[in-house]
């Protein structure tokens, strides 16, 4: 795992893989809520039709418009309509201390890239003298390593300005440990380590036994979870009262891991840059 | 929303951990234990080592398919040890699991295998464990028949 010297100047924040299901929303909201306890601003974006982050932060959140999206073949100017908002966003962070987080859902990658690619985003970022990074996430299991092995590459070509940044979901198990005759193991060995050997490597630790399960249904914030007593919590997720303590103590564990890790690479805990 | 300053994090977590074991242990202290193998495995293994053998007083049952014991009706006399490394070959992640290891004994039955497929969180654990760990595990129990199918 890289070590990383100093903070970079991080801007703009993107969460991204084409696939589902490997974390990319509990990470906005981890990094979101990491900003919230660290009392530092952060702009919340996302890119999902599933809009999960809307869903549990509230109207805070500017969801890009999906359906236009699917307009773009007959309408070649709906994907820049689609996107202006984030624009406007990435424009107005230009002399701010403001960070944008865009959470971008596992299908729409590619709408995002195409975007960077139409207008030249990377030649606006540098213009604003922005930077940033591109938390890219996966799991050890072969699809999400393929994917992420995709994202990486096209980030570094369409917006080099944006850092990678590989984040090691330890829900399967440790990428070290996979067996090299496996499918996951070839592709982890042969194409995935290579790719991120000079790039940033963080860990997500894994939340015991499904204990975010029952908050993340009910929409909770990781941040709240720490602040609910027992009998909330038991009201809540009908979890038994022992079993919500270890809900509450895994959810603040893996909080306090993330906020460990993510504290490498993103200036929290400082007082902000 | 409260701030949780950054110390409190772990610490809070530390407590709930702590406290929510104890009255896990607790509330499973008032379980038979003939019917503890009926308690989510996910939640057995929130428990430490030593409140586990605090909870399992006697030995745990694990089952094992029928046809195994046929084999061993026919064979168990001269083949003893086929037989039981037939057994270990169904049962490879149970034997590695924290929850078995902190018995003393593992007694084979012939009941089915229902309880293995309810063990789901064990495979999890296992994947931590080297194969040397297993067979150090495997190598320190002392094997019991149950007395109804070993007739």
């Amino acid at each position: 795992m890289s070590k990383i010297q100093g903070h970079h100047c991080t801007h703009i924040a993107i969460v991204a893989s084409g696939k589902g299901g490997i974390g990319k929303s509990l990470l906005s909201l981890a990094i979101a809520d990491l900003f919230d306890l660290n009392e530092q601003t952060l702009q919340l974006y996302q890119l999902d039709d599933q809009q999960r982050l809307e869903k549990t932060i509230g109207q805070s959140v500017v969801s890009l418009d999906i359906q236009t999206l699917k307009l773009a073949r007959r309408d070649p100017t709906a994907i820049t309509k689609v996107f202006e908002p984030l624009y406007k966003g990435i424009e107005a962070l230009q002399d701010s201390n403001t960070t944008l987080l865009l959470d971008v859902g596992a299908t729409q990658t590619g709408n995002l890239i195409d975007y960077a690619g139409l207008i030249d985003l990377q030649e606006d970022l540098e213009l604003f003298g922005l930077s940033g990074l591109v938390f890219i996430p996966a799991v050890a299991e072969p699809e999400s390593l393929r994917q992420a092995c995709r994202a990486i590459e096209q980030f570094q070509t369409t917006l080099p300005s944006l850092t990678p940044v590989f984040v090691e979901n330890l829900r399967d198990g440790r990428l070290d440990e996979l067996s090299a005759a496996s499918q996951a193991g070839q592709l982890y060995i042969n194409k995935l380590r290579p790719l991120i050997a000079h790039l940033h490597h963080i860990s997500m630790p894994l939340i015991e036994a499904g204990s975010w399960r029952a908050f993340e249904q009910n929409h909770c914030r990781i941040i709240d979870v720490g602040s609910m007593d027992i009998p909330a919590i038991i009201a809540l997720t009908g979890l038994s009262r022992p079993e919500a303590k270890l809900a509450r103590g895994d959810v603040l564990a893996f909080f306090a891991e993330m906020e460990e890790q993510l504290s490498r690479i993103l200036p929290f805990g400082e007082g902000g840059e | 929303m409260s701030k949780h300053p950054r110390p409190q994090l772990k610490d809070q977590a530390a407590q709930d951990h702590a406290e929510g074991q104890s009255e896990l242990l607790n509330h499973l202290k008032q379980t038979p234990t003939s019917d503890l193998h009926t308690v989510d495995p996910e939640l057995l293994a929130r428990l430490t080592a030593d409140q586990r053998r605090e909870l399992f007083t006697k030995d745990i049952i694990v089952k094992v398919p029928q046809n195994i014991i046929k084999r061993r009706t026919e064979k168990v006399q001269r083949s003893r040890p086929r037989l039981m490394r037939r057994a270990w070959n169904i049962l490879p992640n149970l034997f590695k699991s924290q929850i078995i290891g902190a018995c003393t004994s593992l007694v084979v039955t012939a009941a089915g295998m229902g309880l293995m497929t309810n063990w789901p969180a064990i495979n999890a654990q296992l994947q931590h464990l080297t194969r040397t760990e297993a067979s150090d595990l495997l190598n320190n129990w002392r094997i019991l028949f149950d007395q109804e199918t070993s007739q």
